[in-house]
């Protein structure tokens, strides 16, 4: 019935159906960013659904970071919209930007862990400074730990795991307060390849449950040979989809 | 962490300097409005009574007196009274020289300190006079004119100088503050990455801004009782430290104003970070 929302009982013939239109989770309409004179992104247009992988590639500079910081609303484009389930960057406040943000999973290059805190904290952090109740956070954090295969190093700090683990953590965290899409910023940058693959696998894994992954890189090789949909940037154009 | 906890260590002990310097500002302030109260409480009004004024008359007159907003006691000098300070003062009797009491009767009249001002004396002076059977009212106008305009520049002096002090102790809070702040920017930036609301970011840091301050209000408490009592012990000699009082409500004071500046400074703090940033 999910593709079938069009379809009224008893108002259709038999055999005969409406197609639904597609229900886009994010959406960029000819979207341009200027930071003073300097055009850093122009006439950028493309939709992402539900269960969607989308790879933004480019060389480094092209603008692959300022679309994802448009998708979670840390800067406003100068024209065009951007719109994030029902948030728009033409109406959206700055008190309802947190609420954006509990519904988009975020992942860096660099990890951007808690240094102090161990894992299960780390990603406990997540439901906690969104007011989860303590059961909860309990159950949910230990589930998202299992799911990245991290059980067995729940108490540990990131500086004693790897670049890999860590930033399997930084997933686990983006996903435990289960966002509708994963955006994920150069997330093999600092990584070897057989442990980037490793990560690309579990993003992979997370679009096949249907959470929508939107990945910033430059690593062509990474994502040769895989369904995703690939969007190119070059000096701030699309040049390709 | 360490280095979390030692910005929050330098923030409670300059905070804490913070606060001592407006406490010792309310100290002497404090300590000057008592002096003042009591410097305006010494000055009289002297009201002579016609000569031949009968008693009940001068009774009336001392019950008109005492009604006048701003008096707060009126003592009656009868002529052999004031005869026998004429003859303490100046050790012969004036019978003797004059071979009669020249002084009339007359009253001394004590006003509250809060009249204490030349024009409160000169308002009051003016009604009594306007009485029957007044022969005169006097009082050192020249001096109390002079004390006012002293009173007045030093509380000129001293509200710019508690004004500059309490800038200086905001201004300094909140930039220690911002530190201490600035190095916990990867929790609120965190915070901010998975969704938390400004105000449940702000939360920790407004009721970790109040312990701070708490903190260094006690530590100031101490600063500022320390320094009472190296004072004393330097200053007993040359001036009347004893009457100089650090009383509780001072403290007290200094405690809230601590819990204050710590809220205050966070929120400000706070506020333009997470205006800057994400």
């Amino acid at each position: 019935m999910e593709d079938w929302h069009g379809c009224l009982a008893g108002y259709l013939l038999p055999g005969e159906y409406i197609k639904p239109e597609k229900q886009y989770m994010i959406s960029l309409a000819n979207v341009s960013v200027m930071f003073s004179e300097n055009v850093v992104l122009e006439g950028i247009t493309f939709d992402v659904s539900k269960g969607d992988f989308v790879c933004i590639t480019g060389p480094t500079g092209a603008g692959k970071s300022t679309i994802l910081k448009l998708i979670y609303m840390s800067i406003a484009p100068t024209s065009g919209r951007v719109s994030v389930g029902e948030f728009e960057s033409g109406t959206i406040t700055r008190r309802q930007i947190p609420y954006l943000r509990r519904k988009v999973g975020m992942i860096f290059q660099d990890f951007r862990l808690l240094e102090d805190r161990s894992v299960y904290d780390n990603i406990a952090f997540a439901l906690r400074a969104t007011g989860h109740k303590r059961a909860d956070v309990k159950k949910r954090t230990a589930r998202v730990i299992a799911d990245v295969q991290l059980t067995h190093r729940r108490n540990f700090l990131p500086k004693h795991l790897s670049g890999g683990e860590q930033q399997r953590v930084a997933i686990a965290r983006a996903l435990v307060v289960e966002p509708y899409v994963i955006l994920a910023d150069e997330p093999t940058g600092n990584l070897d390849p057989d442990t980037s693959a490793g990560i690309l696998e579990l993003l992979l894994k997370l679009q096949r449950q249907g959470t929508a992954v939107v990945m910033a890189t430059h690593d062509y090789s990474l994502i040769g040979g895989e369904d995703i949909r690939i969007i190119k940037i070059e000096d701030g154009q699309m040049v390709d989809e | 962490m360490r280095r979390i906890k030692g910005a929050a260590v330098l923030a409670v002990l300059i905070l804490s300097f913070a606060i001592a310097m407006v406490g010792t500002s309310a100290v002497v302030g404090w300590n000057g409005k008592k002096f003042v109260k009591f410097l305006r409480s010494q000055f009289d009004l002297t009201i002579f009574i016609k000569m031949e004024t009968p008693d009940e008359v001068i009774i009336q007159i001392a019950k008109d007196v005492r009604k006048i907003e701003g008096v707060s006691d009126v003592i009656y000098v009868s002529p052999s009274q004031a005869a026998r300070k004429f003859e303490n003062e100046f050790g012969e009797s004036v019978l003797d020289i004059l071979g009669t009491n020249p002084f009339p009767s007359s009253f001394i009249v004590r006003l509250s300190p809060e009249f204490g001002t030349a024009v409160d004396a000169s308002y009051i002076a003016t009604r009594i006079a306007a009485l029957n059977n007044i022969e005169e009212v006097h009082y050192r106008k020249s001096l109390l004119v002079s004390v006012d305009r002293y009173i007045n520049i030093l509380i000129g002096l001293a509200s710019v100088i508690g004004g500059i002090v309490l800038i200086s102790a905001i201004l300094i809070s909140s930039y220690t503050i911002k530190l201490t702040i600035f190095a916990k920017r990867d929790i609120i930036w965190t915070m901010r990455l998975v969704g938390a609301t400004d105000s449940f970011v702000r939360r920790p840091f407004l009721v970790e801004g109040i312990v701070e301050g708490l903190m260094a209000g006690v530590v100031a408490v101490g600063f500022v009782e320390i320094g009472y009592r190296i004072a004393s012990r330097i200053l007993r000699e040359y001036i009347p430290i004893e009457r100089v009082e650090v009383n509780s409500e001072i403290y007290i004071g200094m405690l809230l104003f601590g819990m204050t500046l710590g809220w205050f400074s966070s929120r400000l703090s706070v506020s333009r970070f997470l205006k800057e940033s994400m």
